[in-house]
């Protein structure tokens, strides 16, 4: 049998002007992990698109198993076993969990016209248990589901289909630390069948760990296809952002560096069933890190301190100002923000434009003596933050919704970072952002920390929370475990063992 | 590795909402009796109740499909007059029968919805507009087509005289279970329904999941226009008499399955929402009941507490949809 699973032969992709996907040659062996890398808006997600059938190519041939291969929609790329976890699609959340995940085939369960939903369960569990991966709630609706579960949902979705070519775009950025343990066995176990995937993600160590090649993309172009084994994750980082990248992104000192002024003060923070007791002071110039599993509650933390947590209980203060936040707004009146980990539900309006996107929390600020808005003003300050965030778009008219994850992100977290805050939540600032934006958020967060701003990470990357935090705070269990300091035992290893 | 501990927790907290709510609507009647002075659920008013839930609850499963989509669809009213008067006039005039009513009334009503629909996604108006546009244009076609019936000497006012069994209990009820039964059969157990949703809250999703958004929209819109004439000719077999309406007065019909919708929607996470329609369709009833037993007369307070119950309906209603979602 041929070594060759799927091979794509020079597929070419444009969009108006913008040509996403170049002449794009590779080949993806049985029983192997290709990583792509590349920077946001690098034509990673385009190029998956058009092998999962969401999209077709302007020119250019792909063929599975020696045969052409030309899918007009997912359902045909489901025929011919490939499927895709899209990096940006989610489910729908009015319907079950159970059926998001046979969602347009559910016509294989059905008799006479009517689904048999005991059948459709069985056949889901099926598949949770020969893949060795967790169980979602499969009842209820499927908006109740955390990120963490709608992405193993959507992962369980594309195994439905049985595929020999699996592609996951950017899946374990949104997964916790051992979830994505579980993922890992997950790709061992489906490589070990002769099954390929095809893995797209911003974590160029992970890339470097799980992949056996990987296909960097820059502008479109394929830039090399190599074996891991000569790469490291600033070799790759070299080539997509084409030129050297000189050292670490993350802080290089080793002890913790903050005022001793307070600026917010949690005592005894609980939300039933998500955390309990959760007390910690934030100081100006601090960052202080958040770590935990899948359920722990770090997520929940956070949008439980900026108000949105009905049932919350304990104290909260900004402390300059006496402030006790309870409420979103006390957070923006004392100069706080929030950044969701869930941008397209609780960050972006994803239907505005960016100038919208971007303008709205500043536009306070921007108003003159009568309240009215100076779009001239606005205008300036947007084209500012976009040329300085590098976002990729036509232009600030442009509707959110169509730019790429990563671009997302970053108007998400500039138009934030460009006021004049005390203090900000940051839930997975880089998640699904390249290295150079990666690098870029650091040093911004890095730079605000120098000039007074309470930093709270929460993150699901312990290289992150490491990388930045003058403490971390790890949760396990719905509780405050320990508040690491980085001048004292601060290693992936011992955060680790506090967590597990 | 199962998270059995998650799955557990959600269906013990379903349950004891679902318990809950049982619980708080069972005592709600019971103040109703207690203040209409124990008359609300005496069993010749509890025929009453019935009799006024029908019809509603009929427009509520209509509704629950086209408005599924994501069309707000206001010409539904409008749509079902026109096709009932039709019907009448095939049964009573043309001497059809049972199956010049219901035959009648369901083709034009299933005919009227898709141009609306056609309309609305082929020419991407948004529904609302498209829907408020074709309901002038068939109140004003139905005016001009009863105008010009020379029987009718410009009443413009059809009766039934004849073929109202289907007005008449015990077949009310039963028809009002069945259409229960067969929205929920449709709605839980259809692909069309599992579409429908996909197409309505996340079209991305449908499109990336292969489903054909337009089959599913109009597939819907067939589905939901059913029971909307099937509705309109229980109501006219109850009450004999069709009018027309101008001037969008259609739209008055569509608010008590509106409130009904809402209040179904606000409960949906926990019942399921064919059945939240059907108990949503007969607390309803109770309630202007109340109002009308307690002197309150339609065309007064009546109108005002329906306003209020709608919006009341729609805060429930979002308030679930603010809810903030991990």
């Amino acid at each position: 049998m041929d070594n060759i699973l799927f091979s794509v032969v020079n597929i070419s992709k444009s969009f108006g002007v913008t040509k996403a996907n170049q002449n794009i040659s590779l080949e993806i062996k049985r029983g192997c992990v290709h990583g792509l890398a590349g920077e946001n808006g690098s034509g990673k997600s385009t190029l998956a698109s058009i092998i999962c059938g969401i999209q077709q190519p302007d020119s250019g041939e792909m063929f599975k198993d020696g045969k052409l291969y030309k899918p007009l929609t997912p359902l045909e790329a489901n025929k011919n076993k490939v499927a895709m976890v899209v990096q940006e699609l989610g489910v729908v959340g009015t319907l079950s969990p159970l059926v998001n995940m046979f969602l347009g085939s559910t016509q294989k369960y059905a008799k006479n016209g009517l689904v048999n939903l005991n059948k459709m369960k069985e056949e889901a569990r099926k598949v949770f248990e020969q893949w060795g991966i967790f169980e979602v709630p499969l009842d209820g609706m499927a908006e109740e589901l955390s990120i963490e579960y709608r992405k193993i949902l959507e992962l369980a979705r594309a195994l439905t289909a049985d595929p020999d070519l699996i592609i996951l775009d950017e899946i374990s950025q949104a997964l916790s630390y051992d979830t994505r343990q579980m993922l890992y066995k997950f790709i061992e176990k489906f490589t070990s069948q002769g099954k390929s995937v095809i893995m797209i993600t911003h974590d160029l160590e992970e890339m470097v760990e799980v992949c056996d090649t990987v296909s960097v993309l820059r502008d479109g172009v394929l830039i090399a296809t190599k074996d891991t084994s000569e790469l490291d994750p600033d070799k790759i980082r070299n080539m997509m952002i084409g030129r050297k990248i000189e050292g670490d992104y993350y802080r290089t000192d080793k002890k913790e560096n903050y005022q001793e002024e307070v600026v917010i003060k949690a005592e005894n923070l609980t939300v039933p069933h998500k955390f309990e007791n959760i007390s910690f002071e934030l100081h100006r110039g601090e960052i202080l890190g958040v770590c935990g599993l899948s359920d722990a509650g770090i997520h929940d933390l956070g949008s439980a301190i900026f108000g949105l947590e009905a049932q919350r209980t304990g104290n909260l203060y900004h402390i300059p100002s006496g402030t006790r936040l309870n409420s979103p707004d006390d957070v923006i009146k004392t100069k706080g923000a929030y950044l969701s980990k869930d941008r397209d539900a609780h960050g972006l309006m994803l239907d505005a434009s960016i100038f919208h996107n971007i303008a709205l929390p500043n536009a306070v600020d921007l108003s003159g003596r009568m309240g009215f808005l100076s779009p001239s003003k606005m205008r300036k300050l947007v084209n500012k933050v976009v040329k300085s965030f590098e976002i990729k778009a036509k232009n600030i008219n442009q509707a959110t919704k169509s730019l790429s994850g990563g671009n997302k992100q970053k108007v998400n977290l500039s138009r934030w970072l460009t006021k004049d805050l005390d203090y900000i939540i940051l839930d997975c600032p880089t998640r699904g952002v390249d290295v150079g934006v990666k690098a870029y958020i650091y040093n911004i967060i890095l730079k605000a920390k120098q000039q007074g701003l309470a930093v709270l990470l929460i993150t699901d990357e312990l290289p992150e929370a490491l990388g930045m935090s003058d403490r971390i705070m790890v949760l396990r269990d719905h509780k405050c475990i320990t508040i690491l300091n980085r001048s004292g035992d601060f290693s992936e290893a011992k955060i680790a063992e506090v967590m597990l | 590795m199962v998270k059995q501990k998650d799955r557990m927790a959600f269906s013990n907290n379903k349950l004891k909402i679902q318990v809950m709510i049982f619980i708080g609507l069972f005592l709600l009647l019971l103040i109703f009796h207690f203040i209409t002075g124990n008359r609300l659920l005496r069993t010749d008013n509890i025929r009453n109740l019935i009799v006024q839930s029908v019809y509603p609850a009929f427009l509520g499963f209509g509704m629950m499909f086209i408005f599924g989509a994501g069309f707000i669809d206001f010409s539904i009213g409008a749509n079902s007059i026109f096709a009932i008067n039709m019907g009448v006039l095939t049964a009573q005039y043309l001497g059809w029968g049972y199956f010049g009513l219901i035959f009648t009334t369901i083709v034009l009503a299933v005919i009227l919805e898709h141009i609306t629909m056609l309309l609305a996604v082929r020419l991407e108006i948004p529904s609302w507009i498209a829907g408020l546009a074709m309901a002038l244009i068939y109140e004003t076609c139905l005016n001009e087509i009863l105008f010009r019936l020379p029987f009718l000497k410009g009443t413009n006012n059809l009766r039934l005289e004849d073929y109202r069994i289907l007005g008449t209990l015990p077949f009310m009820a039963g028809l009002w279970i069945l259409s229960f039964i067969v929205a929920s059969l449709l709605y839980h157990f259809t692909t069309l329904s599992f579409n429908l949703q996909a197409v309505g809250t996340s079209p991305q999703v449908a499109t990336a999941m292969g489903i054909n958004s337009s089959k599913t929209i109009y597939t819907a819109a067939i589905v939901g226009s059913i029971f909307v004439a099937v509705g309109a000719v229980v109501n006219i077999s109850y009450t004999g008499q069709a009018y027309p309406t101008s001037g969008l007065g259609s739209i008055s019909i569509l608010f008590k399955p509106l409130a009904i919708t809402q209040l179904a929607n606000s409960v949906a996470r926990y019942i399921n929402k064919p059945l939240g329609i059907m108990l949503s369709s007969f607390l309803i009833s109770c309630v202007f009941n109340v109002l009308t037993l307690l002197g309150v007369q339609s065309g007064t307070w009546q109108e005002f507490f329906l306003g209020a119950i709608v919006i009341i309906c729609g805060i429930i209603s979002n308030m679930k949809n603010n809810r903030v979602v991990k």
